[in-house]
């Protein structure tokens, strides 16, 4: 584990890009969970990776229209962000880098969508990954 | 709780005066190594990205920290269980151990 201390949460984490520990992209950082320990402190627990998630911290007309195209794409009517539970960060850096592979994730419901109704429906695009 | 929730709230002083917004949250590494948030920096005037010469005591050439405190003021650090985010304590999100900055445990 390779982290600053103390670690900014805005300028150490926000808006940086993730990365597995095969150095594929996941995502961004677009928003931190923060959970109130028993202690009564408050602990950062996860990542928070999604456009819907962008979209409710940027706030205003933007950030609504961003949730708006986020939950119309997405197959469920309450779609979850890409959590990544802190535990899982590695590195720390121009780059924020995890210590498992991007496939035990979860699949963003954006990219779900993408690949379900556009990508898939490509000549050949079934094979995109290999 | 986001970090949202709390980047670019109002803090407020004892007398109920706003005193700046939070542009930043600090946390450090405990024993077990969580990620515990332990203070936040909070500077005047609008909310605009640090570049992390505004933390206090952390020295910076004088014409990048002139430039800083021109865009965003004098930036405090203070602590998470002094941060009050309304003219009120009771005002707080935060947990209860939290939300009584002055130790007061019954308002």
């Amino acid at each position: 584990m390779n982290q600053p201390e103390p670690v900014l949460l805005d300028f150490s984490l926000l808006d940086r890009q993730i990365v597995d520990s095969q150095g594929l992209m996941v995502g961004n950082v677009d928003d931190l969970e923060l959970a109130v320990t028993d202690q009564g402190r408050l602990q950062v627990t996860a990542l928070l990776s999604g456009q819907q998630v962008l979209g409710d911290r940027l706030g205003g007309r933007l950030g609504r229209w961003m949730s708006a195209v986020a939950r119309r794409l997405s197959p469920t009517p309450d779609p979850q962000p890409l959590r990544i539970p802190y535990d899982l960060v590695d590195t720390v850096g121009s780059e924020i880098t995890l210590t498992v592979a991007k496939d035990l994730l979860a699949e963003p419901p954006l990219e779900a969508w993408l690949r379900k109704y556009l990508i898939d429906r490509i000549p050949g695009g079934r094979d995109a990954s290999q | 709780m986001r970090a949202s929730d709390l980047l670019g709230r109002d803090v407020f002083d004892t007398a109920g005066n706003a005193v700046g917004r939070i542009v930043d949250l600090i946390a450090r590494h405990d024993a077990d190594g969580q990620l515990m948030v332990s203070a936040a920096l909070v500077a005047p005037g609008r909310r605009t990205r640090l570049f992390t010469y505004e933390r206090p005591a952390l020295a910076a050439p004088w014409l990048v920290h002139t430039a800083i405190r021109r865009l965003h003021g004098d930036v405090n650090e203070i602590q998470l269980s002094d941060l009050r985010l309304g003219p009120e304590a009771r005002e707080l999100p935060l947990p209860a151990s939290l939300r009584q900055p002055d130790g007061d445990e019954n308002s």
